[in-house]
């Protein structure tokens, strides 16, 4: 493999660094999407972007005059990353189906549409699909299809002309909106690789090497390997050695890698004797920022803190340890549940299936391989306590909705942890997995402090914060 | 056009005097009710009877009666199967004769015996009306994509009968202004009606494409060619056509209708009649051509411009649908249904990730102040933790960045740049000012001289517009002066400090 961004003078890699930040965080960039500058910044390092993302990650940079579309090659089934509406709520199955059915309404419209009218041609669709259906008359409906709408407008896709969308959903006799088609960025928006029709699972949408693997060749497979490696920790919180098979652990182990990541986005790569963690130093990489601000990111920091104190706890009141699901597992799991809602699975579908599916089964026999790694656990109540003693001391300053819901506040907290690879939910509790320990301790010092502290004390605490910094005093 | 003025004037037919004959004692009612048949439950086994009749017409055989019908109705069968399917033919035939498609008269010969009498006592033939009727009908039937098209090869008989006319009217030939005239109407009449059939096929195809987009990809490339052909034709011939209409009319429009009209030879015009009549066709022709606002040939010209643009977007998205084998549409379809069935939101949020690909990588955020401490072997467990901003903690309030540094002025600097920048300007105004007063021929220009008149070139040049018929000269202007580029006889030559420019066939001119 060549260097990568070998074009790229030194003086200039930072930028072309952020470029490169810009079109991993953001894969599809439109002339308005995610901002007005952002098309121009990929276009002018669209060269060197295609060529080293290919390299490094296999995936494939489609520029057009007016689009810039990153088509992935994806490792796993994610449900950590959904869709969301413009009030940031997670897209509903509903809403997707909305989507992809606005999508082929509009390729039958010309230059423009409106909303009413593209309405009706998604419910003439919509009937047609088993438990869907779009009843203009019902506001529910509507709001889920103007979400769908204003996914795309977002984007770029649509333009809003005239009207109002929101007006609409409110009253579609009297409301009425207007908007321009962008062909070009609709055509990006989805832009199959593979029929869909003609998939037997999932599965066959993301990029496994070891279905290549056979004809390719040992290069071709190590260098597969070697992508999908970098994949996993460019794009991952963390890549836990224990969740490999021995060929990608081989990858993930080489210097090379960190090498190749610190080069190609400009961060820092973290090496431990778990895994491998990039660090998004930029805060532009990762669509999560964690720590970061917001009751339930708190919360969730405060949590890790409490169960990372909790994991170091020996003798009597250690805590048990149970295997955690590998990451293979939790693919042909999740593959399993997709596969079986997909339409039409004929005669053909069947014959296939027994290949199919061991493309995915195969891989996680081998990452069993290496005895079994086990994680300490805390169980579901025990976290609610320490959830109940967290919103006690810092309560004060939480989102009200949040403070009278703790049941709710517990299940994003441990679904931000989950989503950061700081733990792992299982039934009736939690794993804790090794990167949490990075945030271990945060509270001792704060602790101290009471909420209700007087003010006689405050001096000597600032003192202990003069670093601006909460550390933990026994290490 | 006059013929079809009146077809669409319903006064004419509802004021039927007692005393018309043949197609005008038919009423706008009557008229309609000849195509009855059309829309007859029986329509099929109608139209292949009045098949037979015309077949039978083909072969001067006119009047027929009910065996000879089905006599015919037999040959055609054996050509056309589908013929045979029709049943019992005196039924139709009465239904016929009631919308007056058919016309029933009696047989003059003598029957001998009575049977002969029951078969052959009516005869039926086609009325004109009912035969327009049906030919209407099968020209429905039979059009098809081949007969729609822009005629652009019209375009010079036009232009060489109106040159014609002009000369016969000024020559005072009645008869040949009257053909000339006449024959330009009809190829006028032709143009306009292929013109809109065109751009009816047009519509059709757009509202068509999503069912059958083959026949439009298969013929893409010739229409827009023949599109193109066609504007092209229509804008070098225009101007050329106006001038013919003027020089036409110039020579005496009154006097050229009254030839016209009074070489018509229709027998049911009154003078008057053909004389408002010749005048309106000449009307038409002057509407179609005559260089004014809203001619008929800038109509069409803009009509053409834009379907091209509508065939071509039109071409996109069918060529989008079609991508990749299975259309993008039943794709998407077929993926609604996946998410729908899908268990869960989470299952289905997977699968949008899987399809779209739109996820972005995610990681934890601050670093440790000197990672290079820590080795690489060592458990998370056993280095150090992070140091994380108090208000992170305590607020879950992300640390406040830093305002904005203070912006470092260098005023002795800027004053240096203006002055600069001053100067230079006063320069370029200078040199400017002197070429307009001096101009630029038999003398040396300076060094700021050229560089100004250099600029002015740029400006001037970029300014031409090219492939216009009118524009000849160019000019640009900056700092105040104006460089005009006009035609001149050879080269001409202007002397600088740099070097020697020449221009082959422009002069220019510096004014201020």
């Amino acid at each position: 493999m060549s260097r990568v961004a070998e074009g790229v003078s030194p003086l200039e890699l930072a930028d072309y660094q952020k470029a490169v930040r810009l079109v991993l965080r953001h894969p599809l960039v439109t002339p308005g999407y995610p901002d007005k500058a952002a098309l121009a910044t990929v276009r002018r390092w669209a060269g060197q972007l295609r060529t080293d993302l290919m390299e490094v990650l296999g995936h494939r940079l489609v520029t057009t005059a007016d689009t810039a579309r990153l088509q992935r090659a994806q490792d796993g089934l994610d449900a950590t990353r959904p869709a969301l509406t413009r009030a940031g709520r997670p897209f509903d199955r509903r809403r997707y189906a909305y989507l992809v059915l606005t999508l082929a309404a509009l390729g039958r419209h010309g230059a423009q549409v409106a909303l009413g009218e593209l309405a009706d041609a998604v419910a003439a669709d919509a009937v047609r699909i088993d438990g869907l259906g779009l009843d203009t008359a019902r506001k529910p409906d509507r709001d889920a299809f103007v979400d769908a709408v204003t996914w795309l407008t977002e984007r770029g896709a649509l333009t809003l002309a005239d009207g109002s969308a929101t007006a609409w959903a409110g009253d579609p006799e009297r409301a009425e909106a207007l908007y321009d088609i962008d062909r070009e960025i609709l055509l990006a928006v989805h832009h199959p690789t593979r029929v869909l029709q003609h998939l037997t699972s999932v599965t066959a949408l993301l990029d496994s090497g070891s279905a290549l693997g056979m004809s390719a060749g040992r290069a071709g497979r190590r260098r597969d390997q070697a992508r999908r490696a970098r994949r996993l920790v460019l794009e991952n919180p963390v890549a836990y050695y224990a969740d490999a098979d021995s060929e990608l652990l081989g990858q993930l182990r080489a210097p090379a890698l960190a090498e190749d990541l610190e080069r190609l986005t400009g961060l820092t790569v973290e090496r431990r004797a778990e895994g491998v963690a990039l660090i998004d130093t930029s805060g532009r990489l990762s669509d999560i920022r964690f720590p970061g601000g917001g009751t339930v990111a708190q919360a969730a920091l405060l949590l890790a803190a409490r169960i990372s104190a909790a994991v170091q706890r020996s003798g009597r009141h250690a805590l048990e340890l149970l295997p955690a699901p590998t990451a293979a597992e939790r693919l042909a799991a999740r593959a399993r549940r997709i596969d079986g809602a997909l339409p039409s699975r004929g005669l053909v579908a069947e014959l296939v299936e027994e290949d199919d599916g061991s493309v995915y089964e195969g891989s996680g026999d081998a990452g069993q391989e290496p005895g079994e790694t086990r994680y300490p656990f805390v169980t579901d109540s025990w976290l609610r306590g320490r959830l109940k003693e967290i919103t006690g001391e810092y309560g004060a300053g939480f989102a009200a909705d949040l403070r009278g819901d703790p049941d709710r506040l517990l299940d994003q907290a441990l679904s931000l942890l989950a989503a950061m690879s700081l733990i792992a939910r299982v039934d009736g509790g939690a794993l804790a997995l090794p990167l949490i320990a990075r945030y271990r301790g945060v509270t001792a010092r704060v602790k101290t402090r009471p909420a209700s502290q007087p003010s006689a004390q405050l001096p000597s605490q600032t003192a202990l914060f003069a670093a601006e910094t909460a550390k933990d005093p026994t290490p | 056009m006059s013929d079809e003025s009146d077809a669409l004037d319903p006064d004419v037919p509802e004021s039927v005097d007692e005393g018309a004959f043949g197609i005008d004692a038919f009423s706008l009612d009557d008229r309609l009710r000849l195509f009855h048949f059309a829309a007859a439950e029986k329509r099929h086994e109608y139209l292949w009877l009045l098949r037979a009749f015309d077949r039978g017409r083909a072969n001067y055989q006119v009047l027929l009666h009910a065996s000879d019908a089905v006599g015919l109705l037999e040959r055609l069968t054996a050509e056309h199967p589908v013929a045979g399917t029709v049943g019992e033919v005196q039924p139709l035939l009465d239904a016929l004769a009631e919308w007056q498609v058919l016309d029933r008269s009696y047989d003059g010969t003598r029957a001998a015996n009575l049977a002969e009498y029951r078969n052959r006592h009516y005869v039926y033939q086609f009325t004109q009306a009912g035969y327009r009727a049906y030919r209407a009908v099968e020209d429905v039937l039979g059009a098809s994509l081949e007969d729609a098209q822009l005629s652009r090869l019209v375009f010079p008989d036009i232009l060489g009968d109106l040159h014609a006319l002009a000369e016969a009217n000024a020559a005072g030939d009645g008869e040949e202004v009257y053909r000339k005239l006449g024959r330009l109407d009809s190829v006028l009449n032709e143009m306009a009606q292929r013109a809109a059939r065109f751009y009816l096929m047009l519509g059709d195809l757009a509202r068509t494409n999503d069912t059958r987009p083959e026949v439009f990809l298969a013929h893409k490339d010739t229409l827009l060619a023949h599109m193109r052909e066609f504007t092209a034709e229509l804008g070098r011939y225009a101007p050329l056509l106006a001038e013919a209409v003027e020089k036409a009319a110039a020579t005496g429009v009154d006097r050229m209708i009254e030839y016209a009209a009074e070489a018509d030879e229709r027998l049911f015009r009154s003078p008057a009649e053909r004389l408002a009549d010749w005048r309106h066709r000449w009307d038409g022709i002057v509407h179609w051509f005559a260089e004014r606002e809203h001619s008929e040939t800038e109509r069409l010209q803009d009509a053409t411009v834009t379907a091209i643009r509508s065939v071509l977007a039109l071409l996109r998205r069918v060529t989008e649908a079609r991508r990749g084998g299975v259309s993008r549409e039943s794709q998407l379809r077929h993926l609604a249904q996946w998410f729908t069935s899908c268990e869960s939101d989470e299952d289905a949020h997977a699968l949008f990730q899987a399809v779209f690909g739109l996820g972005a990588p995610r990681h934890i955020a601050v670093p440790y102040a000197d990672p290079e401490q820590i080795p690489g072997r060592t458990s998370w467990w056993e280095a150090e933790p992070v140091e994380l901003a108090r208000t992170l903690v305590q607020s879950g309030r992300t640390p406040a960045l830093h305002g904005p540094g203070r912006i470092e002025r260098n005023d002795d600097r800027r004053a240096l740049l203006r002055a600069e920048q001053l100067k230079e300007q006063a320069e370029r105004r200078g040199a400017a000012n002197a070429l307009a007063s001096d101009g630029v021929y038999g003398r040396t220009l300076d060094e700021p001289e050229t560089r100004a008149l250099l600029a002015l070139l740029d400006v001037a040049l970029a300014a031409r517009v090219p492939a216009s018929r009118l524009v000849t000269a160019a000019s640009g202007s900056a700092h105040g002066v104006r460089l005009t580029l006009t035609p001149a006889e050879g080269p001409t030559t202007v002397d600088t400090v740099r070097g020697r420019l020449h221009l082959d066939g422009l002069r220019l001119e510096v004014t201020a």
